[in-house]
């Protein structure tokens, strides 16, 4: 159980730990869209650029970023005892 | 009221058990292929691959029966991280997805990108936002949570009322698809049909809640998968590609764009905000597959990014299957299962609309009119594409599918055999029951918990719940087979709409209930009314009237509305008082008691001391 002075700090931490990780993402999927086109024209693996990282960059980009933060909010969770018993 | 038992012990043979359903299902399909070799009937080929779907997910609803209330309401929170995966994944996309992707990437190209981007994108904020904050709190459902948070029985009501309607067209969009399979698989007269499906859905729903809808949906989400992958795996190899999709379709592309160019189909660039969605009716493919925003334009991109983002990270069906996981840790790691799960489908839907785009370039377009593959009389007699004869030279533009039926055309016009064509359409009538139930299910609990027992409901004896719970899905579930039935229109719109409902007033909500400690129950009921007038009106006079955005575009005025009416609404009452404020905090921590079974023990202890006084 957390104790009651490691309330803040640990809130701190995973407000930071949230930042960290949404911001990058929500960045790459807003602004890719802007650059599509023009990336459309280089190719890889067969498929235009633009194209190829909004279907498969995407995807993965969302895979890592929920799977570390999963990990990262885990480790924020024990350092400051918020974890769940068992 | 019986309390969730403190030990939440997961199945450790559960992997076993999904194991033998998948040998079952597998063994159905090449018992199919082999008896369609030695010259089935098609009726009866239909008949066995329909029948064996229904006969396994009886079976396991039956088998996962339960009359306990924690079961029923959420699954006794023992639904591990990969199949709450598989469960969401399946909600997520539901038939209504799965029938209406490879046709949009097909119609669209590029520009069908909004959705998956869109959806991947509401996972991830779902995932760091909301889920493991609204899993801690313990409620069944989105009402549950805010009258708990806000201790506000009367939020609790309003947003029962509100959450209704995202989820009735959710509902009505995934009950179309499954009619629009069934009568594929069978020839039962509509009315019949809706019968059918909707005993199905009863049985599933009835027979153990939450619990018998999570094993189920898991099974049914087994089933989407290996029918949309397997058989393009298997056409990808006939087209003389790896049986990789999802990477090596990008040969493929670069052949198709370069056949586009000797063709000259024209490129062409949509004004910044146009949005012209295909609809469910033929269509044909009249532009470049890789070229940018020529449907939808590059704003109305973004914008539709935005309001799917939004709609998924507040879409109650997610929610209330979260609260079936056995902890705070696992939330979090199922929504990652879940991205893995969609991109998969994604990438798959995505490769599957680009060899069908081949397919029709080199097997169709440039041949004389009377030369046509012997495959396309088949397409034309079960309506599921059509062929303009009235030039003398075909074009892509010469032939038009139905959007929703696009995988099972590009099985027929690959030739692989008909049981595999039916597996692909089992695989969506599996996807488009399984959110059905959810959104039932979900539908069902507030009426009965939050509406008919509420705001209390705790304190209803467990009978009763029970009762009133099973009724209401049975109610719910023949209502909306009937407005499946009746109601005109296409299921895509229906789920884009709900999701820009769901994005406009629960996603603001959840979210600044979870980060922003001095909003209170009045700050909420304003968000929530705020962020659904005006995403009401906005949808209204955007398909009706012709002004302003799109329908489906909504939410990115009606979240800002909700956002800004909450934090009016908040800061002009009073802030929240010491409780609220002590719950706020201990909803922001993993470990401990859930908020929800701790308010219900001390509402049962608070009653069993006035019942001794």
């Amino acid at each position: 159980m957390i104790e009651r002075k490691e309330r803040r700090p640990y809130w701190r931490h995973t407000k930071w730990q949230m930042v960290a990780s949404l911001l990058p993402f929500l960045l790459v999927v807003l602004v890719l869209p802007f650059y599509a086109d023009q990336l459309n024209s280089t190719r890889v693996l067969g498929f235009p650029w633009g194209y190829f990282l909004l279907a498969h960059g995407v995807g993965v980009l969302a895979l890592i970023t929920v799977a570390s933060f999963a990990n990262r909010q885990d480790v924020i969770d024990r350092w400051h005892g918020a974890h769940e018993d068992g | 009221m019986s309390l969730t038992p403190s030990r939440h012990l997961v199945n450790p043979l559960l992997g076993v058990y999904f194991g033998i359903f998948a040998s079952l299902l597998i063994g159905i399909v090449l018992m199919a292929l082999m008896l369609e070799q030695l010259g089935l009937e098609d009726h009866l080929l239909r008949g066995l691959i329909s029948g064996g779907l229904v006969a396994l997910l009886a079976g396991l609803a039956l088998a996962t029966r339960s009359n306990a209330i924690f079961e029923l309401l959420y699954a006794g929170r023992r639904v591990p991280a990969v199949f709450t995966g598989l469960t969401l994944a399946v909600t997520l996309l539901g038939g209504t997805m799965v029938a209406a992707l490879p046709g949009l990437f097909y119609l669209m190209g590029f520009d069908a990108l909004f959705l998956t981007v869109g959806m991947t994108t509401g996972l991830v904020v779902f995932a760091i936002l909301i889920a493991p904050y609204i899993r801690k709190s313990g409620a069944y459902s989105v009402p549950a949570y805010l009258g708990l948070r806000f201790a506000s029985p009367m939020l609790r009501v309003v947003a029962a009322a509100i959450a209704s309607v995202p989820l009735l067209l959710l509902i009505v969009a995934e009950l179309k698809v499954a009619l629009m399979a069934g009568s594929w698989l069978t020839e039962l007269s509509p009315l019949v049909l809706t019968i059918a499906l909707s005993l199905v859905l009863v049985l599933v729903l009835v027979s153990g809640g939450m619990r018998s809808l999570s094993w189920t949906s898991a099974a049914q989400a087994i089933v989407m998968l290996l029918a949309v992958l397997i058989p393009v795996m298997i056409i990808a190899v006939l087209m003389g590609h790896l049986p990789v999709p999802q990477l090596s379709h990008g040969r493929i592309t670069r052949t198709l764009l370069r056949a586009e160019f000797t063709q000259g189909i024209p490129e062409v660039l949509a004004d910044a905000f146009a949005f012209d969605l295909p609809d469910r009716g033929f269509e044909a493919a009249t532009r470049r597959f890789a070229t940018a925003f020529s449907n939808i334009g590059q704003g109305a991109f973004v914008l539709s990014i935005l309001a799917v983002m939004a709609g998924v990270a507040g879409q109650p069906t997610l929610i209330s299957r979260i609260a079936a996981t056995p902890g705070v840790y696992a939330t979090r790691k199922s929504v990652a299962w879940a991205i893995c799960m969609i991109g998969l489908v994604f990438l798959t839907m995505s490769a599957a609309g680009v060899f069908l785009r081949e397919t029709i370039m080199s097997d169709i377009a440039g041949l004389p009119a009377g030369q046509l593959p012997s495959w396309v009389a088949s397409l034309v007699s079960r309506e599921w594409a059509s062929v303009d004869t009235g030039t003398a030279r075909l074009a892509l533009s010469s032939f038009a599918i139905r959007r929703d039926a696009a995988l099972p055309v590009l099985a027929v016009a690959n030739e692989v055999p008909t049981a595999l064509v039916y597996t692909i359409i089992m695989g969506v009538l599996a996807a488009a029951l399984a959110a059905a139930a959810t959104g039932l299910a979900t539908l069902g609990t507030i009426l009965s918990e939050d509406v008919v027992n509420g705001p209390q409901s705790e304190l209803v004896v467990d009978g009763v719940r029970r009762t009133v719970l099973r009724l209401a899905f049975v109610a719910l579930t023949f209502f909306a087979g009937w407005m499946a039935l009746v109601t005109p229109g296409d299921p895509l719109e229906f789920l884009l709409w709900s999701l820009t409902l769901s994005g406009s007033t629960i996603f603001p909500v959840l979210l600044l209930s979870i980060w922003w400690k001095r909003c209170n129950g009045w700050g909420a009921m304003l968000g929530l009314l705020a962020g659904f007038a005006v995403a009401l009106v906005s949808i209204l006079s955007g398909e009706f009237a012709g002004f302003g955005l799109a329908g489906p575009m909504a939410a990115v005025v009606g979240a800002p509305a909700a956002l800004i009416a909450m934090g009016v609404g908040s800061l002009l009452t009073p802030p929240p008082g010491r409780h609220v404020l002590e719950l706020v905090r201990d909803l922001r921590v993993p470990g401990g008691d859930t908020l929800y079974d701790r308010e219900v023990r001390q509402v049962l202890v608070e009653r069993r001391r006035q019942m001794g006084g």
